[in-house]
């Protein structure tokens, strides 16, 4: 599985992450992990399932106490995060890619 | 839901309100001029869309774009203001929304906080029930508190709403009893 964690600062509150696969079937694993961890270590983590191929969505920083969002993805599946300065947009300059 | 500029024909939005549950309609300006220069469109099908909308019961709220050393005035506030007291009712949300530079217009600055947060106390000053800041992450301004007694009811961060105590599941609030036009 490959992990990119993603560290929330004073300007950056809200991310998209989208996930590409040439072939969906032919995934081993659709789910995608998100761990919310806080400044104390103790974490949170939900599940969401990729359902298309260019599947996004929106990522917010829950409270001042979470430090970092930990993305946790299966090998075949290629990730874009975008940073967001406002949640009406749809953000097309790619933060990273991998 | 439906979130829009709301530029639509009065037949459009008559479907729209069949089919739709919750409208938020997004007032770039209540000016004339900006919306010619700025959107290439008209303000009255804007407002007279707002108003259909209000007056089909459905749930609404208002945002309005402040733009930095554009609409981020007083007068701009009040005009916005004037709207819902004069056409809508004071218990319509109004969110005084910050501008971020982007696209062809990045030579100014993002609104800054103050700004928005001196609209929303303008708002409430003159007797709106929910105003709020909009496009800020963190801060008092886009918390709900009762009407009456000032009890914290919503706490929000980014896009998390916690629901307090104080808010009752018939939008009462358990410190005073004032109901806070909320259905839960």
């Amino acid at each position: 599985m490959k992990k990119y964690k993603f560290s929330w600062n004073d300007d950056i509150y809200l991310i998209h992450v989208q996930f590409d696969t040439n072939s969906l079937d032919a995934l081993e694993n659709k789910d995608i992990v998100l761990n919310r961890v806080f400044f104390d270590e103790n974490s949170e983590s939900e599940t969401k399932t990729i359902t298309n191929n260019g599947f996004r969505f929106i990522v917010s920083r829950s409270c001042p106490e979470e430090k970092y969002v930990e993305i946790i993805y299966d090998e075949n599946v290629y990730m874009k995060l975008f940073i967001i300065d406002d949640r009406a947009y749809y953000p097309t300059f790619t933060y990273y890619e991998g | 839901m439906f979130k829009s500029a709301y530029y639509l024909s009065e037949e459009a939005v008559k479907n729209i309100i069949e089919v739709c549950d919750i409208f938020a309609i997004s007032i770039k300006a209540m000016d004339e001029e900006y919306y010619k220069e700025f959107t290439k469109g008209t303000l009255p099908p804007v407002l007279k869309a707002a108003k259909l909308v209000y007056e089909s019961g459905k749930h609404l709220e208002i945002s309005n774009l402040v733009v930095t050393d554009l609409t981020n005035n007083e007068q701009s506030y009040n005009k916005m203001i004037d709207f819902i007291v004069d056409e809508l009712d004071c218990s319509v949300p109004l969110h005084f929304t910050r501008f971020h530079p982007d696209y062809k217009y990045t030579a100014v600055e993002k609104t800054p906080l103050e700004d928005v947060v001196n609209a929303v106390s303008l708002a409430k000053k003159r007797g709106l029930k929910h105003a709020y800041t909009g496009n800020v992450f963190a801060d008092d301004s886009i918390n709900t508190y009762c009407t009456e007694c000032g009890a914290l009811l919503v706490k929000r961060y980014g896009l998390t709403a916690t629901i307090q105590a104080n808010l009752k599941n018939d939008g009462t609030c358990a410190n005073c009893g004032c109901f806070n036009d909320f259905d839960l």
